[in-house]
């Protein structure tokens, strides 16, 4: 059972440390599954650190309050596509190796190597970055605005849904104002589509979104290495 | 192309109140008014909310339905759909939802002549929305170039930058979502160039909106 705590107990403590607070997301978790087939493998460099700096007491790590019954919703998913990507690397290479045979040329890499032997500790991986988060305590005041921005279809909601993500950043929203000065206090969500306006740029925030933290210094970070240039250490970043 | 419709409301004579009252009423087929989340919406965001559920239902999943006054004036429109059983409403879930409303709730009170109603918006069609030369530069661009390089080779990059400059010209307001879905829904591209060709373009209108 992941320790949980509550909005205001939470903004004690980041108050209380002055220490870089970060908030993760759903996807985020998921990212470490699939970072090798999306072409970041670099995120599995960046969620080590997260979560030793975590445990070096550099760093204060939260999970909004849906997230441990979201990942293990996609968990099964995300991990047959990882081992299925992983499959197809090695059927590729054998496609070479025969290649290779036929041309009477060396092909140096072995036979016994899996890929598949990478999904394992990536699964590894995304259940620490998980333990290492305090979870947040659902409250009826954050589910309630959580649906009312929803009812509005206000970002991150859309047609159709979003609810959790909603959830997710009223949340944020309520430690944020709880202490309006903390900083850094970042929320790293990887679903631009829902928290980005593209229209504006890759990067750029929904105003919806970006308007409901005025007054705060609250970030949100729309990937890996945003979020780790600033609750990370630079020797921490140099080591990734 | 499938996007999620609109539907809206006009009041015949009657407050959002009454008409609240009155759809109330006429709810059926697993349909019902939820008082206890108006309230909750009024008292969290202010403003008048008419709260539907649907429950029951044999295909469609359970699902709440948020009616509120446009700004301004004497409309109400369905401002979102939301569903407990899912992350999210698929197009043709919360379209069929959309039509159960009207044909279960809607459809009386406009035989009473007290509302009029408009569902609408469910399909997106690239040939209307965009001005006709532009489409015809982009339909070119997408039927002659090669599927798997994208905009690469030289031919196929110059079609491509003709669409984007009209684009431009015309002052079209296209998001790059809706683009990479028509390339995959209605052209068949795979989901990945789609993807890469409507980053192409927002960047390269973002450039020429620069430029100009």
């Amino acid at each position: 059972m992941p320790t949980q705590k509550s909005i205001s107990d939470i903004a004690k403590e980041i108050a209380g440390t002055k220490l870089p607070a970060l908030v993760i997301d759903t996807c985020v978790a998921i990212d470490i599954v699939r970072c090798v087939w999306r072409e970041r493998p670099r995120i599995a460099g960046i969620a080590r650190q997260f979560i030793d700096a975590r445990q070096k007491g550099e760093l204060l790590l939260y999970a909004h309050s849906a997230l441990q019954k979201e990942a293990a919703r996609n968990r099964a998913e995300v991990e047959g596509e990882a081992q299925k990507k992983a499959r197809n690397v090695d059927q590729e290479m054998d496609q070479y190796r025969q290649a290779a045979r036929y041309l009477g040329i060396n092909y140096p890499y072995v036979i016994g190597h899996l890929h598949e032997s990478v999904i394992p500790p990536l699964m590894a991986l995304h259940d620490q970055l998980l333990s290492a988060c305090v979870h947040i305590i659902p409250e009826e005041r954050n589910i309630a605005a959580a649906f009312a921005r929803a009812s509005d279809n206000r970002r991150p909601a859309r047609k159709g849904g979003g609810a959790n993500d909603c959830l997710m950043f009223e949340e944020f929203l309520s430690i944020a104002n709880a202490i309006p000065a903390a900083d850094p206090l970042v929320l790293l969500t990887t679903n631009p589509d829902d928290f980005g306006d593209k229209s504006k740029g890759p990067a750029v925030i929904h105003q919806e979104i970006a308007d409901d933290l005025v007054g705060t210094k609250a970030q949100i970070c729309l990937n890996w290495d945003w979020a780790a240039g600033i609750v990370l250490s630079s020797n921490r970043l140099k080591s990734i | 192309m499938k996007t999620y419709g609109e539907l809206s409301i006009d009041l015949h004579g009657i407050s959002p109140e009454e008409f609240g009252d009155v759809a109330e009423s006429s709810a059926s087929a697993g349909w019902a008014r939820d008082r206890t989340k108006d309230e909750e919406l009024k008292r969290t965001g202010g403003g008048a909310w008419f709260t539907f559920t649907l429950s029951g239902h044999n295909i469609l999943p359970s699902a709440f339905l948020f009616v509120t006054p446009k700004k301004p004036g004497g409309v109400l429109y369905v401002s979102n759909i939301i569903s407990p059983a899912r992350d999210r409403l698929n197009y043709d879930e919360y379209n069929q939802i959309l039509q159960s409303f009207a044909d279960s709730v809607l459809v009386s009170l406009r035989n009473q002549k007290l509302i009029d109603f408009s569902l609408r918006g469910t399909d997106i069609d690239l040939s209307a929305l965009l001005p006709h030369d532009v489409f015809e530069k982009l339909r070119r661009f997408s039927a002659l170039a090669n599927k798997k390089t994208g905009s690469s080779h030289p031919l196929d990059q110059e079609r491509w930058m003709d669409f984007l400059i009209a684009s431009n010209e015309s002052g079209v307001e296209l998001d790059s979502n809706t683009l990479a879905r028509w390339l995959v829904e209605v052209e068949g591209w795979e989901g990945e160039q789609a993807s890469h060709l409507a980053e192409e373009y927002q960047f390269g209108r973002g450039l020429l909106q620069r430029a100009s």
